[in-house]
């Protein structure tokens, strides 16, 4: 079998998403472990209450923009947003695949 | 990752095209029903399906206005922290999409009970689902959705046309990411008559799978997730064997590179008193029960828990018909398993214990809103059979 991608290259986003801050803080870190060879593939920092917090935060701050922006407006950003998820397609299968059951 | 942009284009439509109502009020009134978002949604996906399912929440979601929290399984977390990254690329608002990172077991609870979430939507275990209903119970009650297990049978009658094409739609149904799937169709409900002879088909495909890491070209049974859902997978075969089901296949975990695999498995005679008729294996296990007559094979292809998928498998239309219309489903294919991106039209969803609330279709995204009933008086008034405005003017009548 031809091997697709080399599964250790890939540069892996290991933190939360909140509003467009990356952050990793939390109460620990968990290992995400890839199903195919058993071994570890990434760290992973868990959120505690306050990370919570501040995700449900930025949601809600996020809300009044949202929600009231023109629909059709809504609509243009979510299908640039369909655009770049295609045009980043294989990057996204290499974040994926290698600590999935998903070939 | 097609199927994830496909879904968010889909959704992006039907932002502008969410309708609410007008209802019956009299002349005196304008009655309204509108439709709006909840706010925020806190959204829970499971390791099977990561960008997909994570999609299918969160497009209908923000295409309703909402703002999303995304907690994907602390087992597949990358992908779904890049597809939110490329939102913000693509000008959606800070804080439309978040992702935090953590087990079901820590973070979950403080997400779904934090008061800021209005709505929680889940993909994952019954079991799961359950302890999710009972905190937000517990705490500040609040919508809950949820897509959860299924023990979907594939129910074949001696009528059915070609047997190649059913073994092909057998065999996909429990091969399908190595039966890692909620709406596996793991229970095969046969007619007794052809049973043998459909067994061997689908035994044939299903041991000549090609097993491999997630890396490699073409791997058609990709490995477990765990080791604790090989060791789950095992347990339930073999204490399904100690309960009378006969073996036509597999029947043991094969350790391969490091990766766990189960060897394709198909165990004959399971009655409903067995584990593995009554559990969900979440695995590449396919249970077979035989029937004589239409009514014998309907309810065996009932479960007294779950209801996610049925497929029939005839060459009668009414019968299909007459069948589809009973079994306990939110899903039934007739000729066929399995979805396709074409079936983003129609809501997916679960009866009895495989969880409620809909998704993909116009019901995906209504799921996501709540209804508002508005009632305006107009002023007019009825004054000696005339309608009369506010400046006592006669307008109708």
């Amino acid at each position: 079998m031809t091997q697709l991608y080399n599964p250790l290259t890939a540069k892996v986003p290991a933190y939360h998403l909140i509003g467009d801050q990356k952050l990793t803080d939390g109460v620990g870190t968990l290992a995400v472990r890839r199903p195919s060879d058993g071994q570890t593939h990434s760290d992973l920092p868990e959120a505690n209450a306050e990370i919570v917090d501040r995700a449900v935060g930025a949601a809600r701050a996020a809300s009044g923009v949202w929600a009231t922006m023109k629909p059709r407006q809504r609509g243009r950003l979510m299908r640039a947003w369909a655009d770049l998820t295609d045009a980043h397609r294989d990057e996204l299968a290499t974040l994926e695949a290698p600590v999935s059951s998903l070939p | 990752m097609a199927t994830a942009a496909e879904y968010l284009r889909f959704y992006a439509e039907w932002c502008d095209k969410l309708e609410g109502s007008v209802t019956a009020s009299g002349d005196d009134a304008v009655s309204l029903v509108l439709r709006e978002a909840y706010g925020v949604v806190a959204v829970i996906t499971p390791w099977n399906f990561p960008l997909i399912l994570s999609t299918w929440k969160i497009a209908p979601a923000i295409a309703a206005g909402n703002t999303v929290v995304l907690k994907p399984s602390e087992l597949t977390p990358f992908s779904m922290v890049r597809l939110a990254e490329l939102a913000l690329e693509a000008g959606i608002p800070p804080g439309v999409v978040n992702v935090v990172q953590g087990s079901g077991a820590v973070v979950g609870p403080l997400l779904t009970c934090h008061p800021g979430v209005d709505y929680v939507t889940f993909t994952g275990s019954t079991a799961v689902g359950g302890r999710i209903m009972a905190d937000v119970g517990r705490t500040a009650l609040k919508p809950v959705s949820l897509e959860l297990g299924g023990k979907s049978p594939v129910l074949v009658f001696a009528d059915t046309a070609d047997m190649d094409t059913v073994a092909d739609h057998v065999t996909w149904g429990i091969t399908r990411n190595a039966g890692q799937l909620c709406y596996a169709g793991s229970r095969l409900v046969v007619d007794a008559r052809i049973a043998d002879d459909l067994v061997a088909r689908v035994a044939q495909r299903m041991e000549n799978l090609r097993r491999g890491p997630t890396w490699a070209s073409g791997v058609e049974m990709p490995p477990i997730i765990s080791q604790a859902q090989a060791t789950r997978i095992d347990r339930i075969v073999q204490q399904t064997l100690a309960e009378g089901a006969g073996r036509a296949l597999g029947g043991q975990v094969i350790e391969e590179g490091g990766g766990l695999y189960y060897a394709p498995t198909i165990l004959t005679g399971v009655t409903p008193d067995m584990i593995g008729f009554r559990e969900e294996i979440f695995g590449l296990v396919l249970t077979v029960q035989t029937f004589g007559t239409e009514t014998e094979g309907i309810a065996a292809a009932d479960h007294p828990v779950y209801g996610l998928t049925a497929s029939i498998f005839t060459s009668d239309l009414n019968r299909a018909l007459r069948v589809a219309k009973v079994l306990k489903a939110g899903n039934v294919w007739v000729n066929r398993w399995g979805r396709t991106a074409d079936m983003m039209t129609r809501p997916f969803g679960s009866f009895g214990g495989s969880g409620f609330g809909k998704e993909a279709g116009r019901q995906g995204i209504e799921n996501f809103t709540r209804q508002k009933a508005l009632w305006i008086d107009i002023g007019l008034e009825t004054v000696m059979g005339h309608q009369v405005g506010p400046d006592g003017a006669r307008l109708r009548g």
